[in-house]
This record gives structure tokens, sequence and C-alpha cells, in this order.
């Protein structure tokens, strides 16, 4: 088991390794680099004297920067006095670039936003709790509802509950968040009046953003329990347990519901997954402050130290909870081998 | 069975997919899917001719309103209109100087006194603002047929000013002069504003009313079935053209996910072992990746170009695919079947083709047809961030996000987008559903 947690936990490195030496090379082609994008009003923390800025992004040699406001201690001239790294050019950013900036996530830091006076992990932080409650709250409601009434149509094959249950999943599914929520937004802020439209200022705010996001996830994994029931519940285990004398409830809670269950939690995975990237476009229906709102800015913006942060992170809880997925999947499933 | 061998006959076997095909013939939601899919597929296909004829206006035809209008208002098209009822004339009564041949003056003086006759329906011999907004268009409903080279004359004169209308024919013989033949082909270009605009511009004695001498043959406004924008872009153009890209992106990118995950998958299954082994457990390593951030970062470096949009939500696709195929290849290349087939002479090409491909397509049918609506809703996901497709192009996810800014207001232009787009991705479900009911039963969870 040890062996096995220490193999996944190398292996999860590794995965993040390539997707920062990939995300930081993409983030190396861009035709335009911020320092040199003049439309923002702060490029101040370009040439700030901050570790990661000039390693990271080259100025070019020669390029006279426009003057920046509000800056003391920019003067144009001095270009010439950003040291050696200033002239690496756009096409051979090279392994000098990629070490330093390993060796700055090493020392546990993320650089400096390139458009606001915040590092990195200052402006991460501020977006965390949104983006980890409302993943968390539509995970849940997914759960909630998906899991019951996957049992209820797999437990009433071929009857009107499973018909009818199966049909909203299938509505489920179809509908994409940026249907629902604007629907919703439409019903129950404009219409109804129950909660405000944008913004999440109390719990009341999270609870249409987690229903846009969990609702899919909802009918999603109602499927699957179903599936998962209807192969589980015709294996002799079963019938050998009804032959006992079990009452049909105990046959389910204690026999059917674990196997039943078991695409669910290999779905956990990837549903986390997808969980995180749909509540970028979630955090942008209903304007709140969480990461992804974060990362889109920052992607048009070019906030290039940003967006790398954004997607180390991202990373990183995704890796690591894939290997929990992992772990845990071993401990339901017998079957599954640690040494495989 | 014994029945027919008394008859000296053979029953007659029917393929897979002859089977699959009754199957999903029992399954009326996929079938209705279908249909509607097709359909959907058709118009989207069919944008210019819809533009054209349908709706009248074009995608990017804005007029001067700055609220956007609610389903059923009217707007005058900006870019042309037809002499419609050129076939309606009579040679006799157009030919006024009865030399033998119309001249493009006259043509154009009968077409304006049918047309105006049409539309003043008080018959009070001048036309008011109503009768011209409200003009019943089937009255002048299009003739089908616009050469091209009608058409080249419109965009080359599309700034022609009202108070000069110029009659463009088609000119077989280049004589200057209309062969009875010929007029069918007229195309009468007028460039418009507003109804009222236009109104106000040719009614020279100010009485409010348009008189017979002062009508110059104005366009005629088209109703805006869904709805316009705020620029006054009509809607139900715009969602078709949505359409095109939206499906558009999801096919092709379906369509490169098929064929990385087909190589991959069948790579592996192949070569087995030690090369096996890795490609899948890269893989499995690759699925927990947040793939949709590296899209959005590619389409910010490399700009929003579609062609790119689509091969990169392609590429983060094919993993299901190679397991299934790999799954596939492994599973058929042991079988009895197989085998069975070599026993009997069967000869290899005949055995991949008749055996191993029909069997293995099915259920990579299956999948790439649910692949569509998951890419279709990444590409809409991404436009309704602003990262997808770029203005003046657009898509269902583009609409959807224009229209969000203005739904307290104008809830139609939210609503019919994503009406659209939640419609097509329930048909693509229900028809990916019933296909893998109908080619594996057995996977079929009843």
């Amino acid at each position: 088991m040890t062996r096995f947690i220490l193999r996944r936990l190398l292996a999860s490195i590794a995965v993040l390794l390539v997707i920062i030496t990939l995300s930081l090379w993409l983030t190396r082609q861009a035709p335009s680099n911020p320092c040199l994008k003049e439309r923002e009003a702060n490029t101040c923390a370009c040439v700030k004297d901050n570790f990661l800025d000039r390693p990271v992004f080259p100025v070019y040699s020669g390029e006279v920067l426009s003057p920046v406001q509000n800056c003391s201690f920019w003067k144009p001239d001095s270009v010439v006095n950003l040291g050696p790294v200033s002239i690496i050019g756009p096409g051979e950013w090279g392994e000098t670039q990629y070490f330093l900036y390993l060796g700055t996530l090493a020392s546990g830091s993320l650089g400096q936003s390139m458009k606001t006076d915040l590092t990195v992990i200052e402006t991460l932080k501020s977006g965390l709790p949104y983006t980890i409650q409302l993943g968390f709250q539509a995970l849940l409601i997914s759960l909630l509802l998906g899991i019951p009434a996957g049992l209820l149509a797999g437990l009433r094959q071929n009857t009107m509950v499973d018909y009818s249950t199966m049909s909203v999943a299938m509505v489920g599914v179809s509908v994409p968040s940026i249907v629902l929520g604007p629907l919703m937004i439409m019903l129950f802020s404009l219409r109804l009046g129950w909660f405000s439209a944008v913004g999440w200022e109390s719990f009341s705010d999270s609870i249409l953003p987690s229903f846009t996001l969990g609702l899919y996830y909802a009918a999603y994994v109602a499927r699957l329990t179903r599936g998962g029931m209807l192969e589980v519940i015709r294996k002799d285990y079963i019938r050998t347990a009804r032959a006992k004398g079990l009452t049909e409830t105990m046959v389910v809670m204690r026999h059917a519901l674990k196997g039943a269950l078991l695409p669910v939690v290999s779905y956990l995975g990837p549903a986390t997954a997808a969980l995180l990237t749909g509540s970028v476009v979630v955090e942008e229906i209903f304007s709140l402050p969480g990461i992804g709102t974060h990362f889109v800015r920052s992607a048009l913006n070019r906030d290039y130290n940003l967006v790398l942060g954004t997607i180390i992170l991202y990373s990183t809880i995704l890796v690591f909870l894939n290997m929990i997925v992992d772990v845990l999947y071993t401990l339901i499933d017998p079957r599954v081998s640690y040494d495989d | 069975m014994a029945d027919s061998n008394t008859h000296g006959e053979l029953e007659k076997g029917s393929s897979l997919w002859a089977d699959a095909f009754q199957r999903l013939r029992k399954n009326r939601a996929a079938l209705i899917s279908g249909a509607i899919l097709i359909l959907i597929a058709l118009t989207a296909l069919l944008y210019e001719v819809v533009s054209q004829y349908g709706t009248g206006f074009m995608m990017e035809e804005q007029h001067t309103w700055v609220v956007p209008k609610p389903p059923g208002a009217r707007s005058v098209p900006s870019h042309f209109y037809e002499l419609s009822q050129a076939g309606l004339l009579s040679w006799e009564n157009t030919d006024s100087n009865k030399d033998g041949f119309v001249e493009p003056r006259e043509i154009v003086d009968a077409y304006r006194s049918l047309e105006f006759s049409n539309l003043d329906l008080d018959k009070s011999g001048a036309l008011s603002y109503d009768e011209y907004v409200d003009a019943p268009l089937s009255r002048v409903s299009p003739n089908k047929f616009i050469p091209d080279c009608a058409r080249w004359a419109m965009i080359k004169r599309s700034m022609a000013p009202i108070e000069d209308p110029t009659v463009f024919a088609c000119d077989a013989g280049a004589d200057n002069l209309m062969q009875p033949k010929e007029t069918g082909k007229l195309v009468e270009l007028v460039s418009s504003g507003e109804a009222q605009e236009m109104i106000n511009r040719v009614d020279k004695d100010s009485d409010g009313l348009i008189s017979k001498a002062e009508y110059v043959g104005l366009p005629m406004p088209r109703t805006h079935i869904l709805g316009s924008d705020k620029l006054g872009r009509d809607l139900l153009t715009r969602t078709v053209y949505g359409a095109r890209i939206s499906l558009a992106v999801g096919l092709l990118a379906t369509l490169v996910s098929f064929m990385i995950g087909v190589t991959w998958g069948a790579t592996a299954g192949f070569l087995g072992g030690k090369v096996d082994n890795i490609m899948m457990r890269l893989v499995d390593i690759l699925y927990g990746l947040p793939f949709m951030f590296l899209v959005i970062l590619l389409m910010v470096v490399f700009g929003q170009k579609i062609y790119l949009l689509f091969l990169a939500l392609g590429a983060i696709q094919w993993l299901t695919m190679a397991r299934i195929v790999r799954g596939q290849v492994i599973s058929l290349k042991n079988q009895e079947f197989v085998e069975a087939a070599e026993t009997i002479g069967v000869s290899n090409s005949g055995i991949i083709f008749k055996h191993l491909i029909p069997n293995a397509l099915g259920p990579i049918i299956v999948y790439a047809t649910l692949t569509v609506p998951a890419v279709m809703l990444e590409e809409a996901f991404l436009s309704f961030l602003g990262l997808g497709v770029q203005a003046p192009q657009t898509s269902w996810g583009a609409l959807i996000s224009e229209g969000r800014q203005l739904m307290e207001t104008s809830p139609w232009l939210i609503i019919w987008p994503s009406v659209a787009l939640a419609a097509t991705l329930l048909s693509l479900n229900f028809l990916g559903d019933g296909l893998r009911d109908a080619l594996d039963p057995q996977l079929r969870k009843d």
C-alpha cells in the first residue's frame, strides 16, 4: 500500500512538471509581452525589482519601454541596467528562465502579478475560498440528488419512476450551465427576487451558482448510479442475500449499494476536474470573485505570472485529488490491487 | 428455420448493421432526435439560402436601433431586394413605347406601379407609414432565383443612393436592351435605412405620405422572427449562422479526436506488451489534467483562430476514444470468430474488413456521437468567456454571452440561442444513447 501511494505520488509530481513546462513554454510563445503592451495602466510590476519578472519575461534589448506612471524607480534608460537576462530574445527563452522559474516555485513563491501590486499567491488566496466552497457545494448537490435518483430509477427499472427520472437526467446533462445559470437568474433573481443576481456576500448568494454547477453532475451521477445498480442487482451474491431472507432494504443497503456506487467513485476524479473547469464559467455568469474569474481575466490581460500560478494551483489540486480517488478506489473495490 | 430448410432455402441472415438499424427504428426518442439534428444541420448548411430567402437579413447586417427589437418587429433589409414580380408583368404593359424592346427604365416603372398598388392597401393613391411598414410580405414574395451575375452587380453597386435607383440586368446580349427572356434575371438594388427614414427621404412634399410619383421602389421591411439585438442584427439569422460554427467545431474536433484516439488505441492494442503499457499509462495520467486551462492559454497566446479551436478541443478529447479502441482491438484479435474465419479460409483482408472493422466500429461510432455534444459544450463555454470564436463570426455560445448582458430587458436574445444549443445537445445525447443501445445490446443497461 505504501509503495502504491509512493509510486502514485512520484507520478503526480512528474505530471505537474510536465504541466508547468508546457504552460511556461506556451506563455513564452506569446507574441506580445505584458511589459511592452502599454494599454493597461499598471505595468509597474514589470520593472519591479522582483525576482521573477525580469528573468521570466524577456525585455528586448534596445527596445525602449514607454514610461510607466507612478513608478518611482523606473527610468526609461534603465533598460540596459536590467542585467544580462534582459537580452534574452523571444525565441530563446531556454533553460535559464526555466530553471529560474522552477527555483522560484521551489522557494514557495509564484511571483508577482504583472498587472496589480499583489503577488500571485495573494491573488489566488483571495479567490480560493469562493471556488472551493462553490465546488464543494456543487459536488454535494450532485451526490445528494444524483445517487438517490439513480438508485430509485435502477430499483424501479422500466417503470414510470425510472422513465421520468432518466428523462429529467437526460435534460440535465444536455442543458449547459451557460444556459441554466442565466435562466435561473431570470427566474429566481429578476422575476421572483429570491436571490441576488450577481456577487457573493452571504451564503444565500452561493445557492444559485452551486445548483447551476451541480445539476449537470447530479444528472450524470444519477445515470451512472442507475447503470451500476442494474449491473449489480442481477449478480449472484445479491440473489444469495435475498435467498438468505434478508429484507429488500438490507439487500440494497448492505450489498448492492457498494457495488452500484463503484462507477460513481471512479467518476469522482474526472468530476472534480470538470467541476473546477465548470466553475470558471459559473463564476463568470454570477460575477463571483473566485479563481476562475482571476484566471480568465489574467489570461485576457496577458498577466502570465498569474496565469501560470492559476494553472499550477489547479493542476496540483487535480493531480492530488485523482491520487486520493485512486487510493479510495482500491479501498472500496478489493479486486483492484495496489501492485498494478 | 426448419420450415425454410424444407423449402431448400437458407434463412437470410441479417448483418450487424441491419440488426442495429432495426433496433434503432424502434427507439422513437432517438429517431426524433435524429430528425431534429438533420433539420438543424441542413439549416446551418444552407445559411446563405436561409438568410437570403427566409429571414431576408444577413448575419452582420446592422440597423439603426439602440434597443433590441422583440420578436415580430420589422426592419428594412439594407442589402438588396429583388424585382421579384418581374415575372408577373406582362410584356405588352412593360414595353410602354412599343418598340419591341424593354428598356431598364420601363421595367422599373412597370414594376414600381405593380408594387405600389400592392402596398397601397386602402387604394388612396398614397402610401402611409403603416402601409409601408406593415406591407404583407407574401405579396412581394421573392423570386427564388438570383443569378450570379446579378448578385455581383448588386455587391458592386451596394452604395447606390436611393434617389437614383439603378437597374442591373443580366444583359446577356450586352446590347443594353432587355430581351424578354432576360427580364426574369432583373435585380434592383436600393440601399436603405429604417422605414421612417426611408419615407422622409422620398416624401418630397413632406405630407407624411408617399404618392405614386414619389414612390421609387422602397426596400420591403422584413420581420425579425426572433427579434434583433441592440445593433439591429436579426437574431434568427445569427442563430442559424451560429449553428454552422457550433456544429462545424463539434464535428471537426470530434474528427480530430477520432483520428488521434483510433491511431493511439489501435497502436497500443496491436503492439501490446511494454509499448501498450507505457502508452496506456500515459493516457491514465493525462486523464486528470485540467486541459481546458491549457486550451484557454492556447487561445490567448496564439489568437482565437477557429481551426486552432477545433484542433485544441479535439486534442483533449481523444483519451476515452483511445481506451475504447484499444480494448476493442485486443478483444477482437484473439476471438473465436476471427479464428473460425481463418479456418474456413477467409483472406486476411476479408477478416479485417468483414469481421474486425464492423465489430470495432460500433462502440467507436457511439462514442464519437457522444463526443460531439461534449465538444460543442466546451466550444460554447470558451465562446461564452469571450475566448472562442471571434466577431464577426459567431456561435451559440457567443450569442448566449451577448444575450446575457441584456437578459433583463430583452430576454429573447438569450432564450433562443439557448434553446437551439440545448435542443441540439439533447438530440445528440438521445441519438448517442439510442445508437449505443442499437449497436451494442449487451451494453444496454436494462
